[in-house]
């Protein structure tokens, strides 16, 4: 932008002094013409036509880029010189009366060189007529040389200004940038605990960034204070809902024969461990992302742990006419994980994907092993989801706009799944199949704990 | 069997000595870790149920002092803090199970019979096999009326397992923990698929399974049906 603002003014500055100089060299050789006229006239007035002709030869032009013609009171020409390289350019005739006394007739041609021949014609007190020309060869190579010479004074100008933008650019508005990269960084929401980085060379900025990270730190804090808060929560609940738990199972067993009290009691306890499961995942994804998550590692084979989960999910698999696959690679894979907790977000993945992909639909489980990571992938054929969603399935508490409300869910089995990725150094992520879905589990060979 | 049991919630507490004692154990509660260590060190008992927060002293460190006093009997934690580090640190501590609040009294008892049961010698308990049945344990195979019938390791280990604690309610996480290995919920019907393989192949048409389904608690084997 600031260049080309730059280059516009310096071609302006260009066409204007192009165009003064040309108009300024077009007088001065008017002026020098003209001047010329009146001392051929003196010349021939004091030594005649001779005189005429050895000053036009001591000027040494005769021919290159000047010309001259006498023509006698009696209209016989004696003196006639042309330019030498165009012998084709003749003088232009014009009626003697037209001139006037003192007065010069001017007269151009343009030159198949690219020069302009001007020519000045002049009446003498004794009534014969000089003829003078020059052609402007010599004032375009001045102008070119100017030309040179503003082209190098604009070259230092634009360094000289130029210069001091890109460091306004580098010093002032980077750090504006990169404050702003920030702050869209923090409002994307990844992350609380990430701070505006102050630029030290601009000291307002330092100030603004240091305010905005103390908001954020309160922010952080309040947010830390009420998750503690959530945890504990939690905690507290389990022992009242053991308590409750306990009471509805001794009625359960002491109503065997009155169905209705029975039926009511069975549905209290599946509340019941539908709330359970439902501390226990806050409280695991908690610890996941706080990093308390201790991942107890041990070297399992992945193969065998796969192979364990499609078997534990056929039978699911089969009831929903499943075409049930498993993909394993030819050599088994040993990594140090803990098991229980990959398993986990596996059964997750798998929960998801035998509940959206539809009837007689396609399942796959399998695990790609590289050098130093793993992949641990589900795959199914159903409808995907939506381009929309796919930030968000991740988050807790949300759910895809695919999901049904037929499917029991509360949206914590994709961030659960991602807590355990992240406890094991690993990531969690969606590839989208056309059709249908992959997620994946990538678990580095160093899991875990450092 | 002597129990101990220390939990400092009232009303928890009633429920368990309610239940316990009710499938036959001899219950003794303590409502606070110091009286707790105290019971364990001085009396002799089978079995403890220790809960994990305590007034005073905690579970962890009621375990640790019994078992650098050397008293080696099974021990259960129960805990409200249900997150597998707790179970970890718990084990470790000399723990031998961990339950996590709110349980169903189902698991603990089934819990606290296979306990006792590896503490009293490790070897398996008294099988009380249906009539007509015999086990053949290095082929995996079952006959049944005179049938032999093969059957696949999960759904071996899964009869084993009804036929250990037979005529006891078993929990589908006592069974998934047992079975699978997996202690959470899985969310599949995998065990009730496994037990429709079990009684395709090993009922007797036209009579009752001998595998019953209970309602909002789990199975239970029988052998007289």
């Amino acid at each position: 932008m600031t260049i080309s603002i730059v280059g516009a003014a310096m071609a302006l500055m260009w066409w204007f002094t192009s165009v003064a100089l040309n108009h300024s060299f077009d007088e001065i050789g008017r002026a020098i013409i003209e001047d010329d006229l009146g001392e051929y006239s003196v010349v021939y007035e004091q030594s005649g036509a001779e005189g005429v002709a050895s000053l036009f030869r001591a000027g040494g032009h005769d021919g290159h880029d000047q010309i001259l013609k006498l023509i006698s009171p009696s209209g016989e020409t004696i003196l006639n010189v042309r330019l030498t390289d165009q012998p084709q350019v003749d003088w232009p005739d014009i009626p003697k009366a037209s001139s006037v006394n003192d007065g010069v007739t001017w007269n151009r041609h343009q030159l198949s060189d690219g020069t302009t021949l001007t020519m000045g014609h002049r009446i003498l007190p004794d009534n014969a007529e000089l003829w003078f020309g020059r052609t402007n060869a010599k004032d375009l190579e001045a102008v070119s040389e100017i030309h040179q010479l503003i082209l190098l004074a604009m070259a230092i100008t634009t360094v000289l200004s130029v210069g001091p933008i890109l460091w306004f650019a580098g010093r002032v508005l980077r750090p504006v940038q990169s404050l702003i990269a920030s702050a869209k960084g923090l409002a994307s929401g990844d992350g609380l605990e990430n701070r505006l980085q102050p630029s030290a060379s601009i000291p307002e900025l330092r100030e603004f960034s240091e305010v905005f990270n103390e908001s954020l730190d309160r922010v952080q804090r309040l947010t830390e204070e009420l998750e503690a808060a959530n945890d504990q929560l939690a905690h507290e609940l389990r022992t009242p809902i053991a308590r409750i738990r306990g009471n509805v199972e001794r009625i359960l067993s002491n109503s065997e024969n009155d169905s209705a009290v029975q039926e009511d009691a069975a549905k209290a306890i599946s509340e019941i461990e539908r709330t359970t499961s439902l501390i226990q995942s806050i409280l695991t994804i908690r610890a996941g992302y706080s990093g308390a998550m201790k991942v107890n590692l041990e070297s399992v084979s992945l193969c065998a742990l796969v192979a364990d989960l499609f078997d534990l999910y056929s039978a699911s698999a089969e009831e929903k006419e499943l075409a049930f696959l498993l993909s394993l690679p030819d050599e088994d894979v040993s990594f140090k994980i803990d098991s229980q907790r990959v398993r986990q977000a596996l059964c997750n993945l798998l929960d998801n994907a035998l509940a959206y992909t539809p009837r007689k639909g396609k399942v796959e489980i399998g695990l790609t092993g590289e050098a130093d990571y793993c992949t641990l992938f589900v795959r199914d054929n159903g409808p995907g989801v939506a381009q929309a969603d796919r930030d968000r399935i991740w988050r807790r508490f949300m759910r895809g706009t695919n999901a049904s409300a037929d499917v029991p869910g509360i949206g914590l089995g994709l961030n659960l799944v991602r807590a355990i990725a992240t406890a094991h150094k690993g990531e969690a992520g969606y590839t989208e199949l056309s059709p249908g879905s992959e997620f994946w589990l990538r678990l580095p060979i160093e899991s875990g704990e450092s | 069997m002597k129990l101990l049991l220390v939990e400092d919630d009232a009303e928890l507490a009633r429920q368990l000595n309610t239940e316990l004692a009710g499938a036959g154990y001899d219950v003794a509660v303590f409502r606070d870790g110091l009286q707790g260590r105290e019971a364990a060190l001085q009396e002799k008992w089978d079995l403890a149920v220790l809960d994990v927060s305590l007034p005073y002293l905690n579970g962890f460190e009621i375990v640790k002092q019994m078992r650098s006093e050397g008293v080696d009997i099974p021990v259960i934690f129960l805990t409200a803090k249900g997150d597998v580090n707790d179970r970890i640190q718990g084990l470790s501590d000399g723990g031998d199970d961990y339950l996590t609040k709110p349980f169903s009294m189902d698991e603990l008892k089934a819990r606290l019979l296979a306990l006792s049961r590896r503490y009293g010698g490790g070897s398996p308990a008294e099988l009380r096999l249906p009539e007509g049945w015999s086990l053949d344990r290095l082929l995996r195979e079952v006959t049944v009326r005179g049938k032999a019938v093969p059957l696949q390791p999960r759904e071996w280990s899964l009869l084993n397992l009804f036929l250990a604690h037979h005529e006891e309610v078993l929990t589908n996480t006592f069974v998934l923990d047992q079975v699978w290995g997996i202690q959470f919920d899985p969310g599949t019907n995998v065990i009730n698929a496994t037990i429709c393989r079990l009684r395709k192949k090993l009922d007797d048409p036209g009579h009752p399974s001998h595998i019953e389904t209970i309602r909002s608690r789990g199975y239970r084997f029988r052998s007289d049906v």
